[in-house]
């Protein structure tokens, strides 16, 4: 008989030693001289990227290019090798081919300065030829040996948007402080996801980014803990392909959740995805129903695609957590409130709140007469003749609810309703409510400044009230609130 | 998960493993001859199911082993005959070390719970309705073991078909308590016997006030 293993080995503690490494990932977020290897004036190289983001971000370290046919990169001057640089050196970037990474990690570790490498370099383990693979077990050897974490290699890397440091090369990064850590297994995705970030109507922020390609040492699971510790991150986003040791990864993501929300993108949805994602990192794809359950036993929330990834992104960075599942559909039009009644409706872990006679009372009170108060309760369609001051009061009324834990706002501001008028008055009461509320102004550009004022001021958009109800929805399911179950709807 | 080298446990062996877990099976004898069949019914009571132990034979209601509602001494007594001559003439050179004579329990709604050994996660159970709602709707949930008392129930009302087991359409509600003690027994079990590959009790019979296993299925690793 083979060993018996402990029983309760899913929920066990994680191992100090572990949680000590992940906490000293500090130093390679927080790194402030920054050497590049194979800094390139040639703007088809990542290296050129990598380091032109970080000047024109204004990062507040030093950039220490190297490459030795090169005397000034970008108008830093330039080294020739790492054994010349003077100053300190806290993380190498590493941007060469393949075949010249080995003899610059081992410059690295002769420096004994070092503390991190980022390799963006692929062609190691990934291809799975042996003599690749064993290129890139002497690296991680050759650096542990002198302290060095290693990032990569295959990846993007780290961002830090506070100091700007940044080893990425997408386009369009918008480095702008926020809430969100995200770890990413696939670096484009990861990108992409970036791009989405900054293209919101407000630039939405996020507090750091990491993409760790191989893993040949810093892992997922080290970033996944050393978020959970991280201030500045108030949630987690992930966009995962699968995990190599799948009870580690619960047993860390368990302790994780009751600390902060954790939303996972899995792909591998099924076998077309999954087959996919094996070619793709070589992750061992598991059965996509017990990931499924997998995640939820440990409270990390699975997201569908990329937009309800962007968007619940959005509500956990800037919203208060939810009490509980009891929601108020607030809206100025009857269409698309109805879209998010169906939305609420068909997930069903929501259930619409009931509001109190005094509420109700307030609202009739208030509202033009030809509103919808409570039909059904919970649901209230102001109607197009409600202007700015109508939608704002009425928010604050429903937010005074006890009985209400979150909110859906719905408007299309008509011609004689100026958009940026309604976003004036709802934004402070959106704001400064300890309820979430999820806000969709209709539709496109019309809305676009509108949508920015009111992001500015911390109120999070969406593009339709499905997927704001959504975001909601997964917030609500993130926060781990006590659920009541649905009651008959009064007609 | 069947790898080549893989063997079954005998039914017998299989329902003392899950009895040691305190997963109901109903009461049963082992018998090696019609005589002792017969003289194992009178000692349980009628009705009876017979059931016969092979090593050969994986699928024991595909080829005749399993023979069910009998109600007498001799009933037993040629059912044996019958079955075990059966199986010989369908499997030719197989090995039937003797039946099993296991008390018939009453109607009631027929669940399954699965122990596999996920790549990723290792030990989880499986849960779903039995019969055609398993094979046709393929309503079943998955949690990873060890699995709480709570993680049990909740892993129950996952299933669409739920409310057959809380008392649909005037019915009787079932024995969910018992059902979950038994779902947290075989996360337990897949936990703590790693030799263990794969668990198929299918079905489980939940009835009014109890739960019993009417057929286990234990796969385990050869060189363990």
């Amino acid at each position: 008989m083979r060993s018996r293993e402990a029983a309760g080995d899913l929920f066990a503690p994680i191992d100090p030693e572990f949680r000590q490494k992940a906490q000293r990932l500090n130093a390679l977020f927080e790194a402030e001289n920054v050497a590049v290897v194979g800094a390139s004036n040639n703007p088809r190289k990542a290296s050129h990227h990598v380091i032109r983001t970080m000047l024109e971000e204004h990062f507040v370290g030093r950039i220490l290019p190297v490459n030795p046919s090169e005397t000034r990169v970008l108008g830093l001057a330039c080294t020739g090798s790492l054994a010349e640089i003077r100053e300190q050196v806290d993380l190498v970037v590493i941007s060469i081919p393949t075949r010249h990474v080995l003899p610059v990690v081992e410059q690295a570790a002769a420096r004994g300065d070092v503390q991190s490498i980022v390799i963006l370099t692929a062609g190691f383990a990934e291809t799975a030829i042996p003599e690749n693979v064993a290129m890139e077990k002497q690296i991680v050897e050759t650096a542990s040996a002198a302290g060095i974490r290693v990032v990569g290699p295959n990846c993007i890397g780290v961002i830090n948007p506070r100091t700007k440091l940044c080893t990425g090369f997408a386009p369009g990064l918008t480095l702008t402080p926020g809430r969100i850590g995200f770890i990413t297994q696939s670096g484009a995705f990861g990108g992409a996801f970036l791009m989405a970030c900054g293209s919101q109507p407000a630039p939405m922020g996020f507090s750091k980014f990491g993409h760790v390609g191989n893993m040949s040492d810093v892992d997922v699971l080290e970033l996944l803990l050393y978020y959970a510790a991280d201030e500045e991150t108030k949630a987690i986003s992930m966009y995962m392909e699968g995990v190599r040791d799948g009870r580690r990864f619960l047993r860390i993501a368990s302790e994780v959740t009751r600390r902060k929300p954790v939303f996972a993108l899995k792909v591998g949805r099924n076998e077309l995805g999954s087959h996919a994602a094996l070619s793709h990192t070589g992750a061992l794809a598991g059965s996509d129903r017990i990931y499924d359950a997998a995640l939820r036993q440990v409270g990390v929330e699975r997201i569908a695609t990329f937009d309800d990834l962007v968007d619940v992104s959005k509500a956990a960075a800037t919203l208060p957590q939810p009490a509980g599942n009891r929601v108020c559909v607030l809206t100025q039009a009857g269409g698309p409130g109805i879209i998010a009644m169906d939305e609420i409706g068909q997930e069903g872990s929501l259930v619409l709140a009931l509001l109190q006679e005094s509420t109700r009372a307030a609202l009739e009170d208030l509202l033009p007469p030809m509103a919808m108060v409570c039909k059904p309760n919970g649901y209230i369609d102001m109607t197009a003749a409600a202007l700015e001051d109508a939608h704002a009061r009425a928010l604050q009324i429903v937010l005074d609810d006890p009985g209400v834990d979150s909110v859906v706002f719905v408007t299309l501001p008509p011609t004689f309703l100026p958009a940026m008028d309604v976003a004036r008055a709802v934004a402070p009461v959106a704001s400064s409510a300890s309820k979430p509320v999820v806000s969709c102004f209709m539709h496109g550009h019309a809305m676009t400044e509108a949508r920015a004022h009111l992001e500015q001021h911390g109120v999070p958009t969406f593009d339709t009230p499905d997927r704001a109800a959504r975001a909601l929805i997964h917030l609500t399911h993130a926060s781990g609130c006590p659920s009541v179950q649905s009651e008959v709807i009064n007609p | 998960m069947n790898h080549p080298t893989n063997r079954f446990l005998p039914e017998n062996e299989a329902a003392e493993l899950i009895s040691t877990y305190t997963i109901p099976y109903p009461d049963h004898r082992l018998a090696s001859s019609p005589d002792e069949a017969a003289r194992a019914a009178e000692a349980i009571g009628y009705p009876v199911v017979l059931k016969t132990v092979s090593p050969d034979v994986l699928h024991k209601s595909d080829v005749g082993g399993v023979v069910m509602d009998l109600q007498d001494p001799s009933e037993v007594y040629y059912a044996y005959e019958r079955m075990t001559s059966g199986i010989l003439a369908r499997c030719p050179g197989a090995t039937v070390s003797g039946a099993l004579v296991c008390k018939q329990e009453d109607d009631g709604v027929d669940v399954i719970i699965g122990g596999l050994r996920d790549a990723t996660f290792g030990p989880t159970v499986m849960f779903g309705l039995g019969g055609i709602f398993a094979e046709v709707l393929d309503d079943v949930a998955f949690r990873v073991a060890p699995v709480s008392e709570r993680a049990a129930q909740e892993l129950i009302h996952e299933i669409r078909g739920w409310k057959l087991l809380a008392g649909a359409r005037g019915t009787e509600p079932c024995d969910i308590d018992g059902l979950a003690n038994a779902i947290v027994s075989v996360s337990r079990l897949m936990v703590e016997h790693p030799e263990v590959a794969s668990l198929d009790l299918n079905p489980v019979r939940v009835l009014r006030a109890s739960v019993r296993a009417l057929d286990a299925r234990i796969e385990v690793e050869a060189n363990v």
